[in-house]
């Protein structure tokens, strides 16, 4: 976890994991609760978070992608894409972010 | 939680003018001289972008919670009574949501060049555009647009 931390893609991975929980447990929970049982205080608190985390995975896509030269059409939109798909994350951190080689420190 | 949001948001906003004016100035004195961008100017550069993304989550949660924003959103166009609601909502928001985009992408193009002196020249360029906005968009007490206590 701490070696994550110290490189980018590592850090955008990170977030991805994180992006991609806040974004199920909205619709399978805080959802649910807010129009099948009249309870939004679910979504009140995890909407926000949510909006955060997948503001916060779009710019370090952007600063991955730029820094590691991806190409758009083969990389970038995919791993774009994913953070509004359920489980998208989870699985472009398998199939794209952690066969990525460790970069330099920052 | 609200005027906790506010203050932290006040707060990081020194944080970030501060730390990209100084990247700004390193960027260009280091291009101007020629000097090795340094393992300090790697790490100003990271922080700096840092403390944007920081600034903008603060500021995303913020939206969500603002009276301002949701007064913007819940009144049909054309009738906002007072301008604050219209900066906060769209030119803010927009404005920082485009300066931190060319904070984020003129970092990783500085980190991603080989010669010490475009690390220099890029992050200057794109720092110091995104400072120009960044400018232009807060609120301080002396803005023509919005005004704002320095620190609440």
């Amino acid at each position: 976890m701490i070696h994550l931390l110290k490189t980018s893609v590592g850090r955008l991975r990170v977030i991805g994991f994180l992006e991609g929980v806040s974004l199920l447990t909205l619709i399978f929970v805080a959802v649910p609760m807010k129009y099948y049982f009249d309870n939004p205080s679910g979504s009140k608190i995890l909407g926000p978070v949510h909006g955060g985390l997948f503001l916060l995975f779009v710019f370090n896509t952007i600063s991955v992608g730029v820094e590691h030269r991806w190409k758009f059409n083969t990389t970038t939109w995919k791993v774009l894409i994913a953070c509004i798909v359920p489980f998208g994350t989870f699985y472009i951190d398998r199939k794209i972010l952690s066969k990525m080689k460790a970069d330099r420190d920052n | 939680m609200y005027s906790t949001l506010i203050f932290l948001h006040s707060v990081t906003r020194w944080l970030v003018v501060i730390s990209l004016g100084y990247a700004v100035f390193r960027g260009y004195k280091g291009f101007r001289s020629g000097s090795v961008f340094s393992r300090l100017d790697n790490n100003i550069r990271h922080w700096t972008a840092t403390f944007a993304h920081l600034q903008l989550m603060l500021g995303i949660v913020l939206y969500t919670q603002s009276p301002l924003v949701k007064y913007y959103w819940q009144t049909p166009s054309g009738e906002h009574s007072f301008f604050d609601a219209v900066f906060y909502s769209v030119l803010h928001s927009l404005g920082m949501l485009s300066a931190v985009l060319i904070i984020t992408i003129g970092s990783a193009l500085s980190k991603s060049k080989s010669l010490d002196s475009e690390k220099h020249k890029t992050m200057f360029l794109w720092f110091a555009t995104a400072l120009v906005i960044i400018f232009v968009f807060i609120p301080w007490p002396f803005s023509p647009l919005s005004n704002r206590p320095f620190l609440r």
